[in-house]
């Protein structure tokens, strides 16, 4: 193993790791502060319009609320379609065919 | 009789080898895990399919263009896809697209566990420099533990593709990145268990509070251009990532979104998965290297879980008493979205059936696929 190799190794970990955790840490500062500069304006729009500033706090929703709502969404978009008989039915249909409405037939898609 | 006989030859009983039916058994074994188990059904099903495809013994010699290897193949037309880097940019844009960052937008500082976890990523390209691959091979085989296949697939593609001295390591690198995935609730658990009390398992997280649209739209606008500037390496991933994820918040490109979302990440995962699998030819993939990928995968994986929830308890000691965090979230800065977030809100039920950690795991492992991309634009910048 050549020991130039593990340095440079070695300097690109260090390097890249502390990249890594630079980039993530300036996008959780930058976050961070957003949320806080969004609710001054908010606070400040609602101070003006002579409004409760109580209205713009935070709505949280405890976890097990989130879990039942989460399972009640799932239950509705998965299980749509209520049970159903699995009767075959044959639903007869009598027209009078004439070469003069056959193919009208065809282009409106009619039974 | 002869035309009989040279037909036989050209059949795969006549060619086949013990190395074409152990892959075509490992196939066969991939698609048994994903159809008994439902173990990533979506990857393991095309991958083992593929690699029965890739294994099928033929004449060598012959001129049929075949395999993903031979000039003029189908095959090899859809791998170009692998081989130049077009799949995993565009997984990522479906990815975004179906992402919803609120949790980690509400508490950003999740983020850095989404970091943390990246030290299995160097300290396993340390460990393969060690076991003698060279700079660009060791950078591909230490993004495995970024947990992320489509990063790794792309970081290979560009460093380790059989050009200019590198061994072709996409197959093994791969197949190595998506079984550790599809084994996420296998390898983290006992690792969440060894580094954490069941007093800190118990422990209750605030509720995330609610994300305003306005945050959630600039959030992929801030997080291009901070992350872009920074390391313009991962961009062909982290432009995808944050652009879908603009189309999905921006409300206004649904069309695009839904398509991004479905149709498209569809159509290529079916395209990368059978054509990575196919590239497993027996020949190019059952040699020493890829065993040494495999233990060094795993090792990668683990060091990336411990990674996680040990920079979580060390933020606890920095967080109020009534703001701490479970450390078992750590773990789910790997990225395997959104297997990890589920293992931990398994293992977080476990302990306290109350205890919904999902929505919190949620904010480190998305965190996570930001920093193995921008580790994997670190590494390319270095070596390529």
């Amino acid at each position: 193993m050549n020991i130039q190799i593990l340095e440079q190794g070695l300097t690109i970990s260090i390097i890249g790791y502390f990249i890594v955790f630079a980039i993530l840490l300036l996008l959780y500062l930058t976050f961070y502060y957003l949320a806080k500069l969004i609710e001054f304006q908010a606070k400040k729009r609602c101070k003006k319009a002579g409004r409760k500033c109580n209205e713009t706090e935070d709505f949280i929703i405890n976890s097990e609320v989130s879990a039942a709502i989460s399972a009640a969404l799932y239950l509705h978009f998965n299980e749509m379609h209520d049970i159903e008989s699995g009767k075959l039915t044959v639903k007869t249909i009598s027209r009078r065919y004439t070469p003069w409405n056959s193919k009208i037939y065809n282009i409106m898609n009619k039974l | 009789m002869d035309g009989l006989l040279q037909f036989f030859s050209y059949s795969g009983f006549a060619n086949i080898t013990l190395g074409h039916g152990i892959m075509i058994l490992v196939g066969l074994i991939f698609i048994f895990l994903a159809i008994k188990y439902n173990y990533e059904p979506l990857l393991l099903v095309p991958i083992g399919f593929g690699i029965l495809i890739g294994n099928i013994p033929y004449l060598q010699e012959s001129s049929f263009a075949i395999g993903v290897y031979d000039q003029g193949s189908v095959l090899r037309y859809l791998y170009m896809g692998v081989l130049k880097g077009i799949y995993p940019p565009i997984i990522f844009l479906g990815i975004g697209a179906m992402t919803d960052f609120s949790t980690l937008i509400s508490s950003p500082r999740l983020m850095l566990l989404g970091a943390a976890t990246q030290v299995g990523i160097f300290i396993t390209f340390l460990g393969a420099i060690l076991l003698g691959f060279n700079l660009n091979e060791a950078a591909s085989i230490g993004i495995i533990g970024g947990a992320d296949g489509p990063t790794a697939i792309f970081l290979s593609s560009k460093l380790a593709n059989g050009l200019n001295g590198n061994l072709n390591l996409i197959g093994p690198i791969a197949i190595a990145a998506y079984s550790y995935m599809a084994l996420v609730p296998v390898i983290q658990p006992p690792i969440m268990k060894l580094l954490t009390s069941k007093k800190e398992r118990l422990i209750k997280m605030k509720p995330p509070r609610s994300v305003s649209k306005t945050e959630k739209i600039l959030f992929p606008i801030i997080g291009i251009i901070l992350t872009g500037f920074i390391s313009p390496g991962a961009l062909p991933l982290l432009g995808m990532l944050f652009f879908g994820n603009l189309l999905k918040e921006s409300m206004v490109t649904e069309r695009l979104a839904e398509t991004a979302r479905k149709s498209l990440i569809d159509i290529v995962t079916i395209l990368l998965g059978i054509t990575v699998g196919a590239s497993t030819q027996a020949d190019v993939f059952l040699t020493k290297q890829s065993l040494l990928i495999f233990i060094l995968g795993a090792l990668s994986f683990m060091i990336a879980t411990a990674g996680g929830i040990l920079f979580a308890k060390v933020m606890n000691i920095f967080s109020k008493s009534d703001n701490k965090i479970n450390p078992l979230i750590g773990a789910a800065g790997v990225s395997a979205v959104p297997d990890s977030a589920r293992v931990v809100q398994h293992e977080g039920l476990k302990e306290d059936p109350s205890n919904h950690l999902l929505m919190h795991a949620m904010a480190p492992n998305v965190a996570g696929v930001i920093g193995s991309a921008v580790a994997a634009g670190i590494l390319m910048s270095f070596l390529s």
